[in-house]
């Protein structure tokens, strides 16, 4: 298990380290020169010059690339060019938005999942099954946007019990931040849902067409304690790798949603930099993001091992 | 004696008349197949024809109700909203599949590469996809659009890029499964190079799984169109898509809540069509693979 | 006696097709009755349906009685407490019949729990108990161990071992060694007979094989098509076999084609050398600093063919003559020591040449329907072996030489434009072998080619192996792990095990006369109905007079 871990652990450091490659290479090798494409056209020289010194860029390439690993790692991230605060200080803040919010729709997800995915797969083949497979169906077809502006709509607009957006941050008005929290969460958590749903019912059922199941039956077992002794646990493998997946597709969600609502969280972060050319404030959080994906991926394929011993000695 | 042996799907083409019947029993085929088929019509019929033209601005018909001019009503610009999602249905199709089909042509013979050379080059090419994994598309169209502007092309790299690790690991699953089974090592035994049995015999053989995958990724795709549309990293007007439609709408929707409804529906029918055409296919082309999904 | 378990017009179908019609048996305290049949002929499905474990849409009539209970209005709930604690079922596949994340000791102690409501504690504590009945006591934390850190005769065990756990009145046991390899199967048909004897049971024994159920059952049914066609004490029923089916049965099971009336002399040149091979391959480091251990898979092998020669090899799954066949084919590079055909290295010489040298040994593989590729037609796979000739051969000529050979295995060139799945498992290894034919080759490995069929099939094909010889003369090198296979049609043979050859001789000779420890093993081990059936009735008449 042990040298299991340590594998993972060297594979997760080269992909991080791949990764940040990629994202250097795209933001400030491929454009030439990373300062023109922030300042745009018709700059003044000596403007373009103060900024190449501000970001080092008159360094070789790779000392650019030591240097803003190195930096990482001690936690300077640079300096906002629009906001001029470290970076680190403004992903500090944002990242108290982005976190619960994603942990939450994560969260949320599985707890409304799980349970019907099971009870679907129990009632295979009758009505409720059917019925809750169609509604899955469309589930996943629904952007989380659009569910997003039809909560607004109804719970903000017409009902009035929940604000539209915004965020007072936690230290100003906790139950407002929860608040604030709730539609996000709910639109970021019910199209996952939906998928999880479905695969946590098929992978249920195929578990319980294994020769193991039989034996259990065998046994004595009733087909309830059958299920869940053994149906349930060897099903959530499969669940486990899809609950990985679906991280990225959070995170993407995350960036969508904290610009509809005005949540001042990293997705929106990240916009903002975009529109405004802040290639510091993009690289830094970008590879914040991926670094998440990352290990997230590393901390499933970890538990993978921990559920199913057959994984223990492949590397 | 005993032994089980996995029953294999009739080859194409054979048992023609129960096939027919199969797929009009299939409840998800069918749903799936009309409803992609509608997107298709409305996107392809814009090419030469809307009912109204959609990038003429004329604030003093906007937000008009369904009439036999418009018939799903107009905007707060006064664009007419059903040209505007036959044009969207075209750029989400365009862009899907152009962007499933980088994912295919790269990500396939990297799959089977992988497969098929155990050691450094399976390596690499699974390391490569995890690399790829982390960048959900979302965050490849934000690095694309931070040095290059947005645009649509932007959204199809961005969704291609991603759709790449996904076919390469479908290819290399199946490649693999097919790997213990004897009529690779026949084809050996008659002297054909790796090159060739791959396309004789592995291909073929996993051709269906990879169109099922494809019908999924392209509902996958057109979701994040819709997604990078509407943060405005995707389409740009005077182009119309679904998701940049939305964001519009989003402002008015105290005002005019219809106005969020169609486009919404239109990318809910459109994924919806593809992930059951993707079922119904999955269930027609391969009976074991049942009740499973993506 | 009464029985203790009793079954009377027992009919199961299916989506409205029948499985079984009118199936009635009994069990009774310490006996064994054997229920025979070839695959499809519904022996599973009695097992499932004396345990009212049918799938999902079945239907069942007919009674159930387990002392004096009428179990077929059982409901569900009721049955929980019947299953497991006096009646119990053993499967044939070890390793997908327990559960791959649970420990053993888990496994075994879950039923305990269950029906006896010890705690965890003490149904672990009993579950080394049960482990030991069954001969794992002496393996050290083995409660604590997963499936598939345990050898096929280990897990077979421990399934036996879940089985008998609560002491149940009835033990039924499903093909319950077909998985396994012929030494193994002896130790497992041994601990199931003590077991039944010692603690009293009631046995149902479900095989396709005859000498298995001969050497096993007090009674035997031999079952058709959801029918049982005859039954009755074993050495009594199989004395006067009357329905033809039984006969036939009975007569596959010991066939044999008729020998070769003149064995083929050793000639000086040999067709195929194999001098001094070694085939390894590594496995998984133990831990980061360990130094990579490798598996020799075949370990110094050395032994030659003679033109027009049967050779014939032994050996348990594992003992490497899978490896060794690929590398005979040219398929796997040995790593060191080399291979000759007709005086060539394969793995030395050019592309060209090495593509001459595969025209002379081609291969017959096990599995009738993993062999073929699914979309490509009877023409195009019989001819694939053909790309070997690069382009010599035109279209029509092609198609000739395909229907010639289909032909020949006794199928019609009409078949040539079918797809593989319209065949029977029969008609598929003739498929098989007319691909092998198509180059016209002198030698022919075939790789466990009759294992996967019914044994009224293997005959044939067996028959078939043995007239091709005759009428073409190429060289065969015949490898199974069923002794009697090889005993019927290779003039030579050889055993090995763990990678090595253990003997080597002409083919009567070692079978009557082993001389090599392994080979008196595998000969004591392997189930033979005759000798089996001579035992039974010198012991019979032993205990009467």
């Amino acid at each position: 298990m042990l040298w299991f871990a340590f594998l993972r652990l060297i594979g997760l450091l080269t992909t991080l380290l791949a990764a940040s490659l990629v994202i250097f290479v795209v933001l400030e090798v491929i454009p030439g020169d990373p300062a023109e494409v922030m300042l745009g056209l018709n700059v003044q020289p000596d403007t373009l010059a103060a900024l190449r010194t501000e970001l080092g860029l008159n360094a070789p390439v790779p000392t650019r690339y030591v240097n803003w690993l190195l930096g990482m790692l001690q936690g300077e991230f640079g300096i906002s060019y629009t906001y001029s605060v470290p970076v680190s200080e403004l992903i500090g803040e944002r990242i108290q938005v982005s976190l619960p919010l994603a942990t939450g729709a994560l969260v949320l997800s599985t707890i409304i999942a799980i349970p019907i995915g099971v009870y679907s797969a129990r009632h295979h083949g009758k009505l409720i099954d059917t019925g809750i497979m169609s509604v899955t169906q469309v589930g996943i077809a629904i952007p989380n946007f659009w569910i997003a502006i039809l909560l607004v709509y109804v719970f903000a607009i017409v009902l009035r019990v929940l604000p539209a957006g915004g965020f007072p941050g936690w230290d100003v008005s906790f139950s407002g931040s929860l608040q604030a929290l709730l539609l996000p969460v709910i639109a970021l958590a019910l199209p996952q849902a939906s998928i999880l749903a479905r695969v946590m019912r098929s992978a249920l059922l195929d578990v319980l067409h294994e020769d193991y199941i039989r034996t259990a039956r065998a046994k004595g077992l009733s087909g309830k304690a059958t299920l869940w002794r053994h149906g349930v646990r060897n099903a959530l493998i499969p669940v486990l790798t899809i609950l990985g997946l679906q991280f990225s597709f959070l995170i993407a969600g995350t960036v969508i949603i904290e610009n509809l609502f005005y949540l001042p969280g990293l997705g929106r972060l990240i916009f903002q930099g975009i529109t405004q050319r802040d290639l510091i404030v993009v690289k830094s959080s970008v590879m914040l993001l991926v670094a998440l994906t990352i290990f997230v991926t590393f901390l499933v394929d970890i538990a993978y091992a921990a559920i199913d011993p057959r994984l223990r000695r492949r590397a | 004696m005993n032994q089980e042996f996995p029953s294999y799907p009739p080859p194409p083409g054979f048992e023609e008349i129960s096939i027919w019947k199969k797929t009009l029993n299939s409840r998800s085929f069918v749903i799936g197949a009309v409803l992609t088929l509608l997107i298709l019509i409305g996107g392809g019929t814009s090419v030469f024809w809307t009912p109204n033209a959609i990038d003429l601005l004329d604030v003093s018909r906007r937000l008009k109700p369904t009439s036999s001019e418009f018939w799903f009503g107009t905007d707060q610009y006064g664009r007419d909203i059903f040209s505007m999602l036959m044009v969207g249905a075209r750029t989400s199709i365009i862009v899907a599949l152009i962007a499933v089909g980088i994912g295919m042509l790269i990500g396939v013979p990297l799959g089977l590469l992988a497969a098929a050379q155990k050691g450094f080059p399976e390596e690499l090419v699974m390391r490569t996809n995890d690399l790829i994994f982390a960048f959900p598309s979302l965050l490849s169209a934000v690095l694309i659009t931070s040095i290059f502007g947005p645009g649509a092309i932007n959204a199809v790299i961005a969704i291609g890029i991603f759709n790449i690790p996904v076919f390469a690991r479908v290819a290399r699953g199946g490649a693999l499964s097919l790997s213990g089974r004897e009529f690779l090592l026949a084809a050996r035994l008659s002297g054909k190079s790796p090159l060739l049995i791959t396309v004789e015999h592995v291909l073929p053989n996993i051709a269906n799984l990879l169109i099922v995958q494809a019908t999924i990724q392209l509902s996958l795709a057109i979701l994040s169109e819709a997604g990078l549309s509407y943060l405005g990293l995707g389409t740009q007007p005077p182009m119309a898509s679904w998701g940049r439609m939305l964001y519009e709408a989003q402002t008015m929707v105290a005002f005019a809540p219809q106005l969020v409804l169609y486009p919404g529906f239109a990318i809910i029918f459109s994924v919806l069509g593809f992930n059951l055409l993707g079922d119904g296919l999955r269930d027609l082309l391969d009976p074991k693979m049942r009740r499973k999904v993506a | 006696m009464t029985s203790v378990f009793s079954a009377t017009d027992l009919c199961v179908s299916i989506a409205g097709k029948p499985i079984l019609r009118n199936v009635s048996f009994n069990l009774d305290q310490g006996k064994i009755l054997g229920l025979v049949g070839e695959s499809g002929s519904g022996k599973s499905m009695s097992a499932l349906s004396a345990m009212q474990l049918l799938p999902e849409g079945a239907n069942q009539t007919g009674d159930l009685m387990f002392e004096g209970k009428n179990l077929t209005c059982a409901a569900d709930t009721e049955m929980t407490h019947v299953r497991g604690k006096d009646i119990s079922m053993v499967f044939q596949e070890p390793l997908t019949a327990l559960n791959p994340i649970r420990t053993i000791g888990e496994q075994v102690a879950e039923g305990l729990c269950w029906h006896q409501g010890l705690s965890r504690k003490e149904a672990r504590d009993q579950a080394i108990d049960v482990l030991e009945r069954v001969g794992l006591g002496l393996e050290y934390g083995l409660t604590d161990r997963f499936p598939h850190q345990l050898s096929g005769g280990q897990r077979q065990r421990v399934v036996i071992a879940i089985a008998i756990a609560c002491k149940p009145r009835v033990l039924i046991a499903d093909e319950p060694t077909t998985a396994l390899d012929v030494t193994v199967q002896a130790q497992i048909l041994t601990l199931l007979k003590d077991i039944v004897c010692k603690e009293q049971m009631a046995m149902l024994l479900i095989s396709h094989d005859l000498a298995v159920v001969a050497d096993m059952a007090d009674n035997v049914a031999i079952m058709k098509d959801g029918v049982i066609v005859e039954r009755g004490p074993t050495c009594e029923l199989f004395d006067n076999l009357s329905h033809p089916y039984s006969r036939k049965l009975f007569a596959a099971s010991s066939y044999m084609p008729v020998p070769r009336q003149h064995p083929v002399d050793e000639i000086t040149q040999p067709l195929l050398k194999v001098n001094n091979v070694l085939r390894e391959y590594p496995l998984p480091r133990a831990s980061v600093f360990a130094r990579r251990q490798w598996h020799r898979a075949v370990q110094h092998v050395s032994f030659h063919i003679a033109p027009r020669q049967s050779i014939g090899l032994v050996g348990e799954s594992g003992c490497g003559k899978s490896t060794l066949a690929r590398t005979i084919l040219g398929l796997t590079p040995p790593n060191a020591g080399h291979i000759q055909f007709l005086g060539k290295d394969p793995y030395l010489v050019s592309r060209k040449d090495r593509q001459d040298l595969q025209l002379g040994i081609q291969a017959v593989f096990q599995d009738p329907y993993g062999s073929f590729d699914p979309r490509h037609t009877v023409e195009r796979t019989v001819g694939e072996p053909l790309h070997l000739m690069r382009n010599e051969l035109s279209h029509p000529e092609r198609k000739k030489r395909v229907h010639k050979v289909l032909e020949s295995v006794g199928l019609s060139s009409t078949d040539a434009s079918k797809y593989p799945h319209e065949f029977s498992g029969g008609q598929r290894q003739r498929i098989a072998i007319a691909r092998a034919l198509v180059t016209d080759p002198s030698l022919i490995v075939a790789d466990e080619p009759v294992s996967a069929l019914d044994v009224s099939i293997r005959a044939q094909i067996l028959d078939l192996f043995a007239d091709l010889r005759d009428r073409l003369g190429m060289a065969y090198l015949f490898i199974s792990h069923d002794l009697s296979v090889v005993q019927a049609i290779t003039d030579r043979v050889i055993v090995m095990n763990a990678g090595r050859i253990v003997e080597e001789g002409p083919t009567g000779e070692v079978f009557s006369n082993p001389r090599h420890p392994y080979t008196r093993i595998l000969v004591s081990a392997a189930p033979d109905l005759k000798e089996t059936l001579r035992r039974r009735r010198k012991k019979e008449n032993k205990d009467t007079h």
